[in-house]
C-alpha cells in the first residue's frame, strides 16, 4: 500500500505537469494566433499570411489539459487513500502528507469550479501551485511515523485536516482567479475570462473556503479540548488560522457592504492566500502545540 | 441581503447642507449607535484585532505559569532579551508579550462585540420584512429593466397560467406568494427565504462564543499540575468533594522510540465513597459530574511515612516529585503536615543523573517549620530506615511513580460549542443556500395571458444558468408545445 501510494503521487506529479503543459501550450498557440491575426491585418492585401484552423488555440489541447487535471486529482485521491491504509489513519499527520493533501485540496476546488463555470484558465495558476506543493513533498521524509499520543484521534485527525485542506485549496483557487484578474487589466486577453467573471469566481471560491476554514477552527477547538484540555490556547497555528479568518472576514465585509470589488478585492484575496500559507507553514517556524512533521 | 424591489437610481443628495441651513445636532447616543453600526468601525476593529493576533503569533508569548509573578516574569523577560534586544522593554510596556490579555486586544474585542450587537439590532427588522412581507406589486419598469428578465406569451387564461407558473416555481423549489392588482396577478417566488437570518446567527454566535470564553476565564477551575502518586489518593478541592486515586500508570513506546500511549487508571471518590473508575488517556479524558481529568504528565514519586513519637502514623502516601532543581540533577517534591506545622521537601536524583550528596536509591528530606527559612533538619534517608526531625519520625518506604493530570471544570465550554454550532450552521446556510427571489406578473393578453419574469441577482456568474433553467420550466408549463423563442431571456 505504501509503495502504491508513492506511485500514485508520482503519477499525480506527472499528470499535473502534463495538464499544466497543455494549458501553457494553449496560451502559447493563442498568442501565435493573435500575432498572425495582427500580421494579416497589417500585410497589404492580406494574401501572404493565411490563418488556418490549427492556428487558433486548440480546443483539443484544453480538453486534454482538463482530462489530465482530473486524472491528477484521481491519482492524488488514490495516493491519499492508499496512504491511509498503509498508516492506519487519515493521511494528515506530517508535512509530506499535508503537502499532498493541500495539492489535492487545490485540485479538488479547481475541478469543482472547472465543472461549474467551465473556466480552465484559472488552472494555469492553480496547477503550478499544486505542482510546487507536490515537488516540495518529495523533499521531505515520506516515512510512515507512528502517531504520538496527542494525534491518536482518527476521526478528528481526518476531519479537522481534510476541512483545512479544502479551505486552503479554495483560498489557493481564489488567489489564482484574483491573480488573473490583476493580469486581465483591460479585458483584452482573449484566453482569460472576463474580469467580472474572475472577480465573481474568486469571490465564490472564498465563499467555499471561509465556512470550511471556520469548520476547521471549530473542529480544532473540539480536538484541543479533548487532547490538550483547553479549547483555545493561543497556539501559534491557532492564532495564524485566526488571522486568516479575520482577513477573510474583512474581505467578505468590505465586498458586501463597502462595495470593494475588482482590484481591491483581488488584492485582499492575495492577502488571504499569504495568510493561508503563513498558517500552513507557520508551525515550521514557531513550534508550539502543532509542531508535528 | 437580496433586494426586493427595483428602484431606479436616485439623484444623489448633497453631502453637506446648503449654505444657510443648519444641520440639527446629533444626540450622543445616536452618534454612538451610528458609529457602532458603521462598517468602517467594524473593519478598523477587525484590522486592529487581526494585527494584534499576528503580533501574538510572531512574538513569543509569556507562559501562563509566569504571569502574575513579578520575579518569574522578570526572569522570563531576560530569557527573551537576546532575541528582541532593545525592543524587549518597549514590547513589554506595550503588553505585546501577553497580547491576548492586553488592554488593546480586550478593548478591541469588546468594541467589536458592541458593534456586532448594534449591527444585528439594526438589520433584524429589515431582514424580517424581506422574508415575511416583501413588496408584492412591482412596477412595469422592474420587468423592463431587471438584470434577468423574460416575457412569455401563453394560451392559458391568467388563472390557469398562474397555476402552471406556480407548479414550475415549486418544481424549482421556490415558494410563491401572489397578490392581485387590478387584473394583474403579481407573484413573488422565494427560495431559501430564511437563509439571510444565517447572517444574524453568525453575528450572534460571535457574542455567544465570547460569553463562553468569559465564563471559561472566570468560572470553574483548572488545575494543570494535579499530581497523583500511584496508589495514593489526592483531594481535587475547589468544593467538589472529589478525591482521585491513581491505581496505575502505563507509558508505552513504539519500538523506534516515540511515545505510543500514556494512561492512568483512576478511581474517583466523593466524600469518601467510590463513585466511578475510569481510564484517562491522551485524547480520552476521564469525565465525572462536569469535571474532566486529562492525562498530562508523569514522573517519579517516593512513598513516605511520618509518625509521631508515640507511633501514631500521621502521613503514609506517595509524594510526587514534579519539580526539577536548577541544574536538573535532582527532582523535588513536597508534602505538608499541617498539625505539626511542618513542610517537608523530598529531593531525589533525577532519572539517569547522579548527585554526589544523595546515593542512588536513597532520598534527601528537608523539613521546615512554618515561617522558618532555615531547615529544622536535613537527612538523607535509605529505604525503611526512619529519621527523626522536629519530633516526627520520617521513613522513606520506596520509590514510585506519579501520574500528572489536568483537572478542569469549564462551564464556558458548552456555551462555546453552542456558539460554534451556530456559527458553522449560519455560514453554511448563508453561503451554500443563498436566498433567491424571482418575481413575475401575469396579465391578460391576446389569446391568453402574458407573463413577465424578472430577478435582480447581480454579479453572480452561476445565477444566469439557474434563471435560464427556471425559465425553461416556466415556458414548458405555461405554453406547452410552443418552441422556445431565441433570445427570450435577457441578462444584463
Amino acid at each position: 500500500m505504501f509503495n502504491l501510494s508513492q506511485y500514485c503521487v508520482f503519477a499525480g506529479i506527472v499528470a499535473v505537469a502534463l495538464a499544466l503543459t497543455c494549458y501553457v501550450l494553449a496560451f502559447a498557440s493563442d498568442r501565435v494566433a493573435q500575432a498572425r491575426t495582427a500580421l494579416a491585418a497589417e500585410s497589404p492585401g492580406g494574401e501572404t499570411v493565411t490563418i488556418t484552423l490549427g492556428d487558433a488555440p486548440s480546443g483539443g489541447v484544453i480538453v486534454f489539459g482538463a482530462l489530465t487535471m482530473w486524472l491528477a486529482l484521481g491519482f492524488l485521491s488514490a495516493a491519499l487513500v492508499f496512504r491511509s491504509f498503509a498508516t492506519g489513519h487519515g493521511p494528515f499527520a506530517n508535512m509530506y502528507e499535508f503537502s499532498i493533501a493541500f495539492a489535492w485540496g487545490a485540485l479538488l476546488v479547481n475541478g469543482y469550479f472547472l465543472r461549474r463555470y467551465r473556466q480552465w484558465a484559472v488552472s494555469v495558476i492553480v496547477l503550478p501551485l499544486a505542482l510546487a506543493l507536490l515537488l516540495y513533498s518529495t523533499t521531505v521524509s515520506s516515512e510512515v511515523e507512528p502517531l504520538v499520543p496527542a494525534l491518536q484521534n482518527n476521526l478528528l485527525l481526518t476531519v479537522h485536516v481534510a476541512t483545512a485542506m479544502i479551505a486552503y485549496g479554495a483560498f489557493a483557487f481564489g488567489f489564482a482567479a484574483a491573480f488573473l484578474y490583476l493580469l486581465q487589466s483591460d479585458d483584452r486577453r482573449r484566453l482569460l475570462p472576463k474580469r467580472e467573471l474572475l472577480d465573481d469566481i474568486s469571490y465564490r471560491a472564498t465563499l467555499v473556503g471561509f465556512p470550511f476554514l471556520t469548520l476547521t477552527i471549530v473542529l480544532g477547538a473540539i480536538w484541543a479540548d479533548i487532547a490538550w484540555g483547553k479549547y483555545w490556547s493561543w497556539d501559534p497555528k491557532e492564532s495564524a488560522s485566526l488571522v486568516t479568518w479575520i482577513v477573510c472576514c474583512a474581505y467578505l465585509h468590505t465586498r458586501s457592504t463597502r462595495g470593494w470589488r475588482g482590484r481591491r478585492a483581488a488584492l485582499m484575496l492575495m492577502l488571504v492566500f499569504v495568510a493561508t500559507l503563513f498558517t500552513f507553514y507557520g508551525n515550521l517556524f514557531f513550534g508550539g502545540l502543532h509542531s508535528y512533521g | 441581503m437580496s433586494q426586493t424591489v427595483y428602484a431606479p437610481p436616485r439623484p444623489a443628495l448633497p453631502r453637506r447642507p446648503a449654505a444657510g441651513l443648519r444641520r440639527p445636532a446629533t444626540p450622543p447616543h445616536v452618534w454612538i449607535f451610528r458609529r457602532l453600526t458603521s462598517m468602517r468601525t467594524a473593519l478598523v476593529l477587525l484590522f486592529v484585532i487581526g494585527l494584534l493576533t499576528l503580533a501574538g503569533t510572531l512574538l513569543t508569548q509569556v507562559p501562563d505559569a509566569v504571569k502574575g509573578n513579578h520575579a518569574a516574569y522578570a526572569e522570563w523577560l531576560n530569557t527573551v532579551r537576546p532575541r528582541y534586544g532593545g525592543w524587549t522593554d518597549i514590547l513589554d510596556k506595550l503588553g505585546l508579550f501577553s497580547v491576548f490579555s492586553s488592554l488593546w486586544f480586550t478593548g478591541a474585542v469588546l468594541l467589536l462585540t458592541a458593534s456586532v450587537i448594534a449591527c444585528s439590532v439594526r438589520r433584524l427588522p429589515g431582514l424580517w420584512r424581506t422574508a415575511t412581507r416583501p413588496r408584492m406589486v412591482m412596477t412595469e419598469a422592474f420587468f423592463e429593466r431587471a438584470p434577468h428578465r423574460v416575457r412569455i406569451a401563453s394560451q392559458k387564461d391568467p388563472g390557469a397560467a398562474l397555476a402552471a407558473l406556480g407548479a414550475a416555481f415549486r418544481k424549482n423549489r421556490f415558494r410563491i406568494a401572489t397578490e392581485r392588482h387590478g387584473e394583474d396577478v403579481h407573484v413573488c417566488a422565494d427560495r431559501f427565504r430564511w437563509a439571510p437570518f444565517g447572517r444574524i446567527a453568525i453575528h450572534v454566535s460571535f457574542i455567544v462564543i465570547l460569553i463562553g470564553a468569559v465564563l471559561t476565564g472566570t468560572g470553574g477551575f483548572r488545575d494543570e499540575s494535579f499530581a497523583v502518586p500511584i496508589g495514593s489518593r489526592v483531594n481535587v478541592g475547589h468544593g467538589t468533594g472529589l478525591a482521585v486515586e491513581a491505581k496505575s500508570f502505563v507509558d508505552s513506546y513504539y519500538p523506534s522510540g516515540p511515545p505510543r500511549n500514556y494512561a492512568s487508571r483512576l478511581v474517583l471518590y466523593r466524600d469518601g465513597t467510590r463513585v466511578t473508575a475510569q481510564d484517562a488517556r491522551v485524547n480520552h479524558p476521564a469525565r465525572y459530574d462536569g469535571i474532566t481529568f486529562y492525562q498530562s504528565f508523569f514522573g517519579p514519586a517516593v512513598v513516605m511515612r511520618a509518625s509521631t513519637g508515640d507511633g501514631r502514623v500521621i502521613f503514609n502516601q506517595g509524594v510526587p516529585l514534579p519539580y526539577s532543581s536548577r541544574d536538573e540533577r535532582d527532582v523535588i517534591g513536597r508534602f505538608v503536615l499541617p498539625r505539626q506545622g511542618l513542610t517537608a521537601f523530598v529531593v531525589s536524583p533525577a532519572s539517569g543523573a547522579t548527585d554526589p550528596g544523595i546515593p542512588t536509591g536513597e532520598t534527601q528530606l528537608e523539613v521546615y517549620r512554618t515561617g522558618d527559612n532555615a531547615p529544622a533538619g536535613i537527612r538523607v534517608l535509605a529505604p525503611g530506615r526512619p529519621a527523626t526531625i522536629a519530633g516526627v519520625d520520617f521513613t522513606f518506604l520506596r520509590e514510585g511513580e506519579f501520574t500528572g493530570l489536568i483537572v478542569a471544570h469549564d462551564p464556558g465550554a458548552i456555551i462555546v460549542w453552542i456558539g460554534s454550532a451556530l456559527l458553522v450552521l449560519g455560514l453554511f446556510t448563508v453561503f451554500f443556500f443563498p436566498h433567491r427571489r424571482v418575481r413575475a406578473v401575469i396579465r391578460r393578453g391576446a389569446g391568453g395571458s402574458e407573463i413577465a419574469v424578472g430577478a435582480i441577482e447581480r454579479r453572480n456568474a452561476a445565477f444566469p444558468a439557474q434563471f435560464e433553467h427556471l425559465v425553461k420550466d416556466i415556458r414548458r408549463a405555461v405554453s406547452p408545445g410552443a418552441k422556445p423563442e431565441k433570445g427570450g431571456t435577457a441578462h444584463v
